[in-house]
């Protein structure tokens, strides 16, 4: 992010963070799901770690990353969902917005901080997943609105469950390991 | 839990078919313009065309019954169960669509009509069209020659190139994946499939964490190594898998935009995205 030149764009960072992230949030999406218990309901780890990343890293990445991995996950499976896919890359920008105010990688994470991420991921799950995907649904793929809320509803659920048990813990592991490298080089 | 096998090269018996002769961007465009028309469009006539279409790269490619199989009942499967969730949550909105009613059997709420039963046409049409097509282009396109494609297309190559990278990156992390699993195990974490959700929540979390402490590594390292190389620094870059189009690249998006330009014109003949056989 500190590079003195640069052309406009992606710094080089958000350029291996985006790859490196698809790459891991694929895997995620891809082989482990964890079911719930309700047919056709998983918890999506990938869903967490778009939310580390997006602290971390910004808007830019997060909306590529949750982009590019939903894409692939569903190329994988035969079958692009645009209207989901575009709802992920909404989240993924909306949570990478927690990055102004978490600052992880300069000040030490505090249970405020830990509560606005969290809230702001529940706002960003609520937009994203109950909102726009469903009415993407409804509007491009003419779905009966029932089917597309419950689904949407469930969506939400099980991700505010994975960003915020998972992607919390994440998000505090990480800031541990950066605020001690910082002592260890004031001290 | 993780052990499919990834290798990006396409072998050697394949190099012969057209498909694979086909160039990145080609194949990109394909599959973009008509997931996006399909998407939108239901004209079954369209629909069907398309899927004849796709089926035909399909053929090209060559597979055997048993690279395809375990997918294909995957796409069944989950292609039923959202059929059944759109009939049991709204059985009359095929009617309501177009606009007619024609009794085939039953009645009350779950009464099956023609018109309920032509709307899942359509809509198992949808999920299916492009399979056969995302099936042909997974299996020969190769990350480098999809990062020039893409470029060529119009997206940045910062993003490009950040794509080549994460589908080099799958087998790496996969790896990466199994070694803490397996680390995790030695020091005792549980890994039965009969575990309740919170004990899997919790065990992933325990692998979830290392995970991300690899990766911000390997991001930190791989970023030095680009910068050390300049990346990023000028407009444009050019690439090593560059290609030239060829003749079956142009007739192929030739064909491409006859089919797209159909499919806009159907818009008017239909009078809607609706093709409407009960009027």
């Amino acid at each position: 992010m500190k590079s003195s030149k640069r052309t406009k764009g992606l710094s080089v960072e958000a350029v291996v963070a985006t790859g490196v992230g698809i790459a891991i949030v694929f895997l995620l999406k891809r082989f482990l799901p964890i079911p719930t218990g309700v047919p056709n309901t998983t918890i999506d780890l990938g869903e967490a770690f778009i939310g580390f990343l997006g602290a971390v890293f910004g808007p830019a990445v997060g909306a590529l990353v949750a982009f590019f991995a939903h894409l692939f996950n569903d190329l994988s499976w035969g079958d692009p969902w645009w209207t989901w896919i575009v709802a992920d890359a909404i989240f993924g920008f909306l949570i990478g917005f927690s990055r102004n105010f978490l600052k992880l990688r300069t000040e030490p994470l505090t249970k405020k901080k830990l509560i606005q991420f969290n809230l702001l991921q529940i706002v960003a799950n609520i937009i994203s997943w109950g909102i726009i995907a469903p009415l993407g649904d409804i509007l491009v793929y003419s779905q009966p609105a029932g089917k597309v809320f419950l689904q949407g509803l469930m969506a939400t659920i099980t991700d505010i469950l994975s960003i915020g048990i998972v992607g919390t813990l994440l998000i505090s592991a990480y800031a541990r390991t950066q605020i001690q490298k910082k002592r260890l080089t004031k001290d | 839990m993780v052990n499919q096998r990834l290798s990006y090269d396409v072998s050697g018996a394949q190099k012969s078919h057209w498909v694979t002769r086909l160039t990145g961007m080609t194949k990109i465009l394909v599959l973009l313009s008509l997931s996006i028309i399909g998407m939108v469009s239901y004209d079954t006539w369209y629909l069907v065309a398309l899927t004849i279409f796709a089926i035909i790269f399909y053929q090209s490619a060559h597979f055997r019954w048993h690279q395809v199989r375990g997918l294909l009942y995957a796409i069944a499967a989950f292609t039923a169960l959202n059929l059944a969730l759109v009939y049991v949550f709204n059985p009359a909105y095929g009617s309501q669509i177009y606009g007619t009613s024609h009794v085939l059997l039953g009645h009350g709420f779950f009464v099956l009509t023609w018109e309920e039963l032509f709307y899942l046409l359509n809509m198992l049409l949808k999920y299916v069209f492009i399979v056969p097509l995302i099936l042909a282009f997974l299996f020969t396109t190769n990350p480098s020659e999809l990062a020039s494609g893409m470029n060529r297309i119009g997206f940045s190559y910062k993003i490009s190139y950040a794509v080549e990278l994460s589908l080099r990156y799958i087998p790496d992390v996969i790896r990466d994946f199994k070694q803490i699993s397996l680390a995790q195990q030695a020091r005792g974490l549980e890994m039965s499939k009969k575990a309740g959700i919170w004990k899997r929540l919790k065990r992933s979390t325990q692998i979830l964490i290392p995970l991300a402490f690899s990766s911000m590594n390997k991001i930190e390292v791989t970023t030095r190594a680009m910068k050390l190389r300049r990346f990023g620094t000028n407009k444009h870059r050019t690439w090593y898998m560059a290609q030239k189009l060829a003749k079956i690249d142009y007739f192929v998006l030739i064909v491409t935009v006859l089919l797209i330009m159909i499919g806009i014109g159907l818009f008017w003949v239909d009078g809607g995205r609706f093709y409407n056989p009960f009027r």
